[in-house]
């Protein structure tokens, strides 16, 4: 009896232990990830969801990510170490910019800092998310994110690049991307002429409203935020000049969030641009066609 | 200089100025715009719209400050040093922030409750008998609380974006302002306008004292009433689109002063053109700075203003020293 009780404790405790060991097998092959930075939070929406423990604020604030409600299930922090203390992650994962307070008390206290650098073309986005995959030991579905996104621009190029299109992406503030920037690359990939570049900016810039007019861009990209309420930085994107320019196109409003971390969501933004330089196209040869008639 | 000598130059220094306030470009600097439909478009979308704001604040400030200073008989009075300003953009913050101003029209109103409230909390601080002193400290208290109350607000708005807008409420500008904020804000600053004007003989009377006056048939109650809603309405309004600018109204009745007799009631119309110059001046200047983020308005009037309302506060205390 006894011993049959003995062998009945050793396969449990064997059982315990083959549960604990593989637990710890799942925990070493999905460290957790605290994120601090909203370009980190997006890029692991759509890489690894399930190994974040927390999201910035911001990405509980209106969005229109197809992610957004994942994230939005996440709890937020705010990016102070009494959160991260508290959290205990595997990875407190940053951006390059911000948080440059938090970065040392991370480190004081032994834990994981990675650091996700800004991406400035396609391939430092690809070593972005190679960074990533690395670190969450994805790195596969990293790389195949990034040639996903090269992919479905060489299409989007194929179709629109012979428009020879000069666009200008309008940010919050009247900021604008010139060379050596994120978004020029984007505008690069797709085919469309960055008039930012055209005109020697540099890195990021601010356009006011007469110079814009003057530089005259044939098409123009609002991007727009979904926060529930307004604010003059975000407002000056609808002043009635930006509409009443003559153009070649009607301005597009394009979400900042499919434009500003080099997620799967600039898909969605190559593919609004493209619809919009061809249905307008389309629309001028049919016009074209009738006044022939 | 004859009185009206005065306002010939007054009104022609500000056609002068409005012309050139047309043709002066953020990167382009003076120039005479052209027939091209670029130069038009930001001729009437842009330079226009500006124009017409710094011409309509810049005359209410003056005028609000003139007004107040000799209801008051204080020539530290000025909506901006009582803190009417400040109240006046803290409701209007409040109004667009957190969305109870979706359509637009509310935001003048919220403005125009905002410096009401402001006028009835420094009444109800300083009392009817107050010296100057007293005037000066709640009205700096009642400014630096609002301007706070709006820092904060603007930290908590919804839209993450609203920080950004601290200088622009703090300092005031009239970048990227729309023919729409003019339409919104010219109604009631007009019939503030109006209504300050309304006591210009009244103002006049004052200045012998309040025995005097009332003995002479004015109604003390009625003209305080009639001038505090001038200012609200005005202030507000103007505020409520362009932010806030100070000294405005402090600077230019005093420069004023000497050349109308020392009547309040002949300093209205004076200040009012002047205001209106000062402020175009003050926009042209802003513009012709190097390409970048553009200089707050509210900057180079308190670069003026600082200074003068110092000079001011020492000339006074020599002038009571003497008595």
């Amino acid at each position: 009896m006894l011993v049959k009780a003995f062998r009945a404790l050793g396969v449990l405790s064997a059982l315990t232990f083959t549960l604990s060991v593989n637990g710890g097998d799942a925990r070493a092959a999905e460290p957790t990830v605290m994120s601090v930075n909203q370009c980190v939070d997006q890029m692991m929406g759509y890489l690894a969801p399930e190994n974040l423990v927390s999201v910035t604020w911001l990405s509980h604030q209106p969005s229109e990510l197809e992610i957004a409600s994942t994230l939005r299930d996440i709890p937020a922090n705010f990016g102070f170490i009494e959160q991260v203390l508290e959290l205990r992650p595997d990875i407190v994962m940053a951006g390059q910019y911000g948080a440059s307070s938090l970065k040392p008390l991370v480190r004081k206290f032994n834990m994981r800092w990675v650091e996700i650098p800004l991406p400035q073309s396609l391939d430092d986005l690809a070593s972005s998310w190679s960074l990533m995959g690395e670190a969450v030991r994805k790195p596969e579905q990293a790389a195949s994110i990034v040639s996903r996104l090269r992919a479905y621009f060489a299409q989007v190029h194929g179709k629109i690049a012979d428009k020879q299109v000069r666009a200008l992406i309008l940010n919050a503030n009247g900021w604008i991307a010139g060379e050596g920037n994120f978004q020029d690359a984007f505008l690069d990939a797709i085919g469309v002429i960055n008039v930012a570049s055209e005109q020697g900016v540099q890195g990021w810039g601010q356009v006011d409203l007469e110079t814009l007019v003057r530089w005259r861009p044939d098409l123009l990209l609002m991007v727009s935020n979904s926060y529930d309420s307004e604010a003059l930085a975000t407002n000056w994107v609808e002043h009635p000049l930006l509409k009443r320019r003559p153009s070649r196109f009607e301005p597009l409003y394009i979400p900042a969030d499919w434009l500003s971390c080099g997620t799967l969501a600039m898909k969605l933004a190559a593919q609004k641009v493209a619809d919009h330089i061809l249905a307008h196209e389309r629309k001028a040869s049919v016009s074209e066609t009738a006044d022939d008639l | 200089m004859t009185y009206n000598r005065l306002l010939l130059i007054l009104s022609v220094s500000l056609a002068f100025l409005i012309g050139l306030s047309l043709c002066t470009g953020r990167v382009t600097g003076v120039s005479w715009p052209g027939w091209d439909l670029e130069t038009q478009l930001i001729l009437w979308e842009i330079r226009l719209p500006r124009t017409l704001l710094a011409l309509l604040c810049g005359t209410v400030l003056a005028l609000s400050g003139a007004v107040l200073q000799g209801l008051l008989r204080n020539p530290l009075a000025d909506a901006g040093v009582l803190g009417v300003s400040s109240t006046a953009a803290l409701s209007s913050v409040c109004a667009i922030y957190f969305g109870f101003s979706a359509s637009g029209l509310f935001t003048p109103v919220a403005g125009i409750i905002g410096a009401m409230l402001g006028l009835l909390a420094l009444v109800m601080i300083v009392g009817s008998e107050a010296g100057i002193v007293m005037i000066i400290l709640a009205g700096a208290a009642i400014n630096s609380f609002s301007s706070a109350l709006t820092a904060l607000a603007l930290n908590m708005a919804p839209n993450p974006f609203a920080v950004q807008d601290i200088l622009f409420w703090l300092m005031g500008s009239f970048e990227h302002r729309t023919l729409q904020h003019f339409y919104l804000a010219a109604p009631p600053a007009l019939l503030g306008m109006a209504l300050l004007f309304s006591v210009s003989r009244s103002l006049d009377v004052l200045s012998l004292g309040e025995n005097t006056a009332r003995s002479m048939g004015v109604r003390l109650q009625k003209v305080q009433w009639v001038a505090g809603l001038g200012v609200a309405l005005a202030v507000g309004a103007s505020v409520a689109v362009s932010g806030v600018i100070g000294f405005v109204g402090l600077v230019v009745p005093h420069m004023l002063r000497p050349f109308t007799e020392w009547r309040p009631g002949r300093l209205l119309l004076p200040s009012a053109l002047a205001g209106a110059s000062l402020m175009l001046l003050t926009d042209i200047a802003v513009r012709c700075l190097p390409p970048g983020p553009e200089l707050r308005v509210g900057v180079i009037t308190a670069l003026l203003g600082g200074p003068f309302f110092l000079w001011l506060l020492r000339h006074l205390r020599k002038a009571e020293a003497l008595v």
